[in-house]
């Protein structure tokens, strides 16, 4: 248990002097502040992306599973609101629903993966910069005036996120699903069904 | 400080409550000398991570195979499994402010461990076209008085007896929903569901699939807008509902979320798709938009109150779930599903009686029974 402890500790004070390197990398306190705490936003996005890529590798299998029978479920019920059978649409959505439901909560793990790394950032960052605040220039509804560190850094995680979803078809190792030559001849999966594609075709497609 | 500056009143609160507390190394009492603990607290439970870690694999074991049960546990792992219950219950009489605070911070953490993934699905679910906007809307309105109301009213004031009680409550409530599922009548219902499903995918083998549709009504037509009540045809076939339901349902779930800590994502679909008879296609992704509202406002107005948050422990349970989603889908192949059915209901009525036993009795059910 000593052994683990300071394995821990070495490994959070090395982490420690890395992360606030990059804060003093800008001589300005508050310039190296702001581009210290991009950095940091970059490292969760980065860090969450391969892990929430991995994560979905391992679980590919599982997760097609539970979206296939949600999709058959509902292609089913838009066969049967196209046919004007009520009775037989409302037991396939409510089928549909519940295959759906499963999947959602299966999701979560991807989800998870992604963005475990920010409150390791925040509360990094409480260790570091616990006194700063912030003066707000025009007051935002569910805020104080005076704002802290988590202030900047989610509005910054947040913008950095949209940015690497906008480059990621130009990223290596994140530009595309490669689950399409997984599969043999005769296990193509099942389309959804959308109302664009019934409105386009006046009916079903195919 | 921040916080006596800025109107965060909980955390001034939480540490005035620190200095008033009776000093001493009794239960009730505050030690000076001890080392900080939860939330900063002086003799503090030390919050053991590598236990939250296996508590958190066990939780996304059960997202990944049960789904809606994992909130209850992330909760119960909070209440029990890490000892925030028992400290907070020390203090009931001694320093009520510390007692709450703790209340306040297990009920924001639980919705952090939740939450995430409305988030992530709303997004995808907004870019394909996948959200029915005047609906998404009402729930909406019903979310946003739900989640600011709750937290406002509540945060601080709720005795965490109080809330362990309400907990038990929900908790022995879906027991019984989760009973009823598998009793004849609760099976019949979804039996007939699946059969008229069968039916009708047997019908649709049976025609030639280039037979002719009639699709001269395409998409859907509202035929009445009122008050009392929404009527449209969505390809020729008659839906109608009051519109108050989605105000009224979003705001009841979304204020019964805010106050247990829970997402409430597995409440919203089945009322979105049996009141406003939405398909799949578009509840789905209405009801993700509906919990990410509800759960931002939610946080937000926690975090307003000044609720405090222990983000390691976050961020620990985070990859917890992670790990033990990505075991779920290999090991619940070897468990029937009626069987997993039955151990989650005997869990929901243990921990639902316990936990109003603890909250409205305060004892514990083996105390209660075994003395």
């Amino acid at each position: 248990m000593q052994e683990f402890h300071e394995i821990y500790t070495s490994i959070y004070q090395w982490l420690d002097m890395f992360l606030i390197s990059t804060f003093r990398l800008i001589s300005n306190p508050v310039s190296g502040f702001f581009f210290g705490t991009f950095l940091l936003s970059l490292w969760c996005t980065l860090i969450g992306e391969l892990t929430s890529l991995g994560v979905g590798r391992i679980n590919r299998t599982h997760l097609k599973k539970l979206e296939q029978e949600s999709i058959r479920l509902h292609n089913l019920s838009v066969k049967a609101i196209i046919h004007k059978d009520k009775e037989s649409y409302r037991a396939c959505n409510k089928m549909a629903n519940e295959a759906w439901g499963k999947y959602f909560f299966a999701t979560i793990s991807q989800s998870a993966a992604s963005v475990w790394p920010v409150p390791f950032a925040l509360a990094w960052m409480h260790t570091r910069f616990e006194a700063i605040e912030f003066e707000l220039a025009y007051p935002i509804p569910l805020l104080p005036d005076v704002v802290g560190y988590p202030a900047v850094f989610i509005p910054m995680y947040i913008l950095v996120r949209i940015c690497f979803a906008k480059l990621k078809p130009w990223l290596p190792l994140f530009h595309g699903d490669d689950a399409p030559k997984l599969r043999r001849p005769g296990q193509e999966d099942e389309k959804m069904i959308t109302w664009a594609d019934v409105d386009k075709h006046k009916g079903l497609p195919g | 400080m921040i916080a006596s500056e800025s109107g965060w009143a909980q955390v001034a609160n939480l540490q005035e409550a620190i200095d008033a507390a009776p000093k001493g190394t009794e239960r009730g009492e505050i030690n000076p000398e001890a080392p900080l603990g939860y939330l900063g607290i002086p003799g503090g439970p030390q919050i053991n991570l590598i236990l939250a870690f296996f508590w958190a694999i066990w939780v996304g074991w059960i997202f990944s195979t049960v789904g809606a049960f994992g909130g209850i546990m992330a909760g119960v792992g909070h209440i029990t499994v890490y000892g925030l219950g028992n400290y907070a219950g020390t203090f009931r009489q001694s320093a009520p402010t510390i007692n709450r605070a703790v209340t306040d911070s297990i009920r924001v953490s639980n919705q952090f461990m939740v939450g995430t993934s409305a988030l992530i699905s709303s997004i995808n679910y907004y870019k394909m076209g996948r959200l029915v906007l005047p609906v998404a809307a009402a729930l909406a309105i019903g979310s946003i008085a739900g989640s600011y109301l709750i937290p406002l009213l509540t945060a601080g004031k709720i005795s965490f007896r109080d809330y362990v009680g309400y907990f038990g409550i929900f908790v022995l409530f879906l027991g019984c929903y989760m009973l009823y599922e598998t009793t004849p009548r609760g099976a019949a219902g979804k039996k007939k569901a699946k059969q008229a499903a069968d039916a009708f995918e047997s019908t649709m083998k049976k025609k030639r699939s280039g037979e002719k549709v009639d699709t001269s009504e395409l998409g859907v037509k509202m035929t009445k807008f009122s008050l009392g009540k929404i009527a449209f045809t969505f390809y020729g076939v008659e839906f109608s509902f009051n519109p108050l339901f989605p105000i009224f349902g979003g705001f009841i779930i979304a204020a019964i979320a805010a106050f247990l800590g829970v997402g409430g994502g597995f409440m919203l679909v089945p009322f979105l798709t049996s009141v406003t008879g939405l398909p799949m296609y578009l509840s789905a992704g209405t009801s993700a938009l509906a919990v990410l509202i509800g759960m931002i406002t939610s946080i937000l107005s926690y975090l307003q109150q000044g609720v405090l948050v222990h983000w390691p422990l976050i961020g620990t349970q985070l990859v917890g779930i992670v790990v033990g989603s990505m075991v779920g889908p290999y090991t619940s192949q070897y468990i029937p599903d009626k069987w997993l059915k039955r151990v989650f209901i005997i869990l929901a009525f243990y921990v639902g009686l316990d936990f109003m036993a603890r909250g409205f009795l305060g004892k514990n059910i083996m105390t209660m029974f075994f003395g």
